[in-house]
């Protein structure tokens, strides 16, 4: 399969640490890769290498098949760490200063700038805006250029919740609207869950695991919470049925637990309907990303 | 390379330190003017004008507009005032983070090294003449214009820049290894102050060890910094072979801080 950004054996140390381990990572064209793990666990030092702000100490980034060279024309976005800005310009001069930089007409200015909700901020100084302002700029250079690849470390840091969506909405219309592939990494993990396509889960600077979110819905634990009048007599019912084995089921209050597939929560709700139980909630529970991320953590310790 | 440069002179224009910077040196030298020319005005006045005035005071000690004017470069407020709009210029992009916007894009180190290095070269040679032209107005004005303004003046004007641009480019080397403005700031200001105070002590050292001190060069290693060569030729009428020595000299200096800064630059993570 043909990547638009892969590493191969990627490490880097420092002195005698190993930041990250012989990671080998593969997006492809389209993608919104989530890269997941604790802090310290390798994330940003792989997106600085990929940027070529860091080299790595052996292995090799290839974006489009290419090896990087730190002087490649692709247009990468980026906003890595803290967002670089002219803390003296406003947020209008600051975009202005990277079309200089990058060569392009300052027309995108204003629609980037409403697309970030900076429209609004006129002359006063990037230096005076709060931390969501200051990274809301950051995503708009990030956006200068139309770039093909975004990579974006901890994007919603210091972001309300209102930012928050506005940065997920952005991410996913760019992603489907233009194509634009994404790398993400972030410490909420349920909400990058709503926007990622991919994940990798990292952990002390190695890559554990590479998975697509529907995988990862697929292979993620389920369970039915049904809500009943007689729990006792539902829980026989339903092992009694031989649907469920009883190990499969909880008791919890009023309520049954139960770990099976979401496909047969009809018929249980037939069963006990057809048995007079009042069945007054059914929910659908799955397995997060966070859960899943914390088992894959859990099975390293 | 070109988006580079136009972004870097854009940041120049913008930079306020470079005009502040300005106004200070341009305060200083006029005021240095005018308390030299009110001194000896009271010391004539005080001696009647005999003391002074039968030697010929002011002309005793050449003072004119076109004294201050090929002097102007060779103060140590400039190395001083140089040191802190170059750093604050070079460091500006690694403390605000600004420089990973321009590496991740696909810039490459070296031109962005290169880019940076032009800029403030160009900001250092408007500098400097803004410092000649003050000096030659207010010098004027205080004593007259004096004589001595031909072909070799100017050419030791232009020897003068390039010392210039060898403490610019010392400093942006500085910038690029520390990437943060305090180190690069105070080593920018104590090198051109405490340099050449250790190589004297380096002269004196081989004075001593010399079998006859009397005979021996003063000047073995001084010679070769560019803040001798600078004050050397700072007269009015220099001699063309120290003019050509220390254009050589500060030729050297910008060559060695451009590798030394590539070098640096070329591994440096931002």
């Amino acid at each position: 399969m043909d990547y638009i950004l892969e590493t191969r054996q990627l490490t880097k140390k420092f002195g005698n640490k190993l930041a990250v381990d012989h990671v080998d990572m593969h997006i492809r064209k389209g993608d919104i890769y989530g890269l997941i793990g604790k802090n310290g666990a390798g994330k940003t030092t792989i997106m600085r290498m990929m940027l070529s702000l860091a080299f790595p100490t052996s292995g090799e980034i290839y974006m489009f098949g290419k090896p990087i060279t730190g002087t490649s024309d692709v247009k990468v976005g980026s906003l890595i760490e803290a967002p670089g800005i002219f803390k003296s310009y406003s947020a209008y001069d600051n975009l202005k200063a990277f079309c200089v930089l990058y060569g392009i007409d300052d027309a995108v200015i204003e629609p980037i700038l409403r697309i970030v909700g900076l429209a609004d901020t006129g002359k006063k100084k990037a230096g005076q805006f709060s931390l969501g302002m200051k990274q809301r700029l950051g995503i708009a250079i990030a956006l200068l250029a139309e770039p093909e690849i975004i990579i974006l470390d901890e994007p919603v840091n210091g972001l309300d919740p209102a930012g928050i969506k506005d940065v997920r909405d952005l991410v996913i219309k760019l992603n489907q609207e233009k194509g634009v592939t994404f790398v993400i990494s972030s410490h909420l993990l349920d909400e990058l869950s709503k926007m990622v396509t991919k994940y990798g889960i990292i952990n002390n600077g190695c890559l554990l695991e590479e998975l697509d979110a529907a995988e990862l819905e697929r292979r993620g634990s389920h369970q039915i919470v049904i809500t009943v009048s007689d729990p006792l007599k539902s829980a026989n019912l339903l092992s009694g049925s031989g649907m469920i084995p009883p190990q499969n089921i909880c008791i919890a209050g009023n309520q049954l637990l139960i770990n099976a597939n979401f496909q047969d929560s009809a018929r249980f709700n037939k069963l006990l309907v057809d048995n007079d139980i009042w069945v007054s909630s059914l929910e659908l529970k799955s397995e997060g990303v966070e859960q899943y991320y914390m088992h894959a953590m859990g099975d390293m310790r | 390379m070109r988006q580079l440069i136009a972004f870097e002179y854009r940041k120049l224009i913008r930079s306020k330190a470079i005009y502040i910077c300005m106004i200070v040196m341009a305060a200083l030298s006029i005021a240095g003017i005018f308390i030299t020319k009110a001194s000896m005005d009271f010391i004539n006045s005080s001696f009647g004008g005999s003391m002074i005035g039968d030697l010929d005071g002011v002309d005793m000690f050449n003072y004119s507009g076109l004294k201050y004017l090929v002097s102007a470069c060779s103060s140590s407020n400039i190395t001083i005032l140089f040191a802190i709009f170059v750093t604050i210029f070079v460091c500006g992009d690694f403390t605000e983070g600004t420089i990973k916007n321009i590496v991740a894009r696909g810039f490459s180190r070296e031109k962005v090294f290169f880019a940076k290095s032009m800029v403030i070269c160009t900001g250092t040679i408007v500098f400097g003449l803004v410092a000649m032209l003050v000096g030659f107005v207010s010098g004027t004005i205080a004593f007259g214009a004096g004589t001595g303004f031909d072909g070799e003046f100017v050419l030791n004007l232009l020897v003068q820049l390039l010392a210039l641009i060898a403490y610019t480019m010392m400093n942006v080397l500085l910038g690029v290894l520390f990437g943060k403005l305090g180190g690069a700031l105070t080593l920018g200001i104590i090198i051109p102050l405490v340099f050449p105070l250790l190589i004297q002590l380096l002269d004196l050292a081989v004075m001593l060890m010399s079998d006859k001190p009397a005979e021996a060069t003063q000047d073995f290693f001084s010679r070769f910094t560019i803040s001798s060569n600078l004050s050397k030729i700072s007269a009015i009428s220099v001699d063309g072979t120290d003019l050509v020595f220390a254009a050589v000299i500060f030729a050297v200096y910008i060559l060695l801080f451009t590798l030394l800064g590539i070098l640096s630059i070329r591994r440096k993570e931002v």
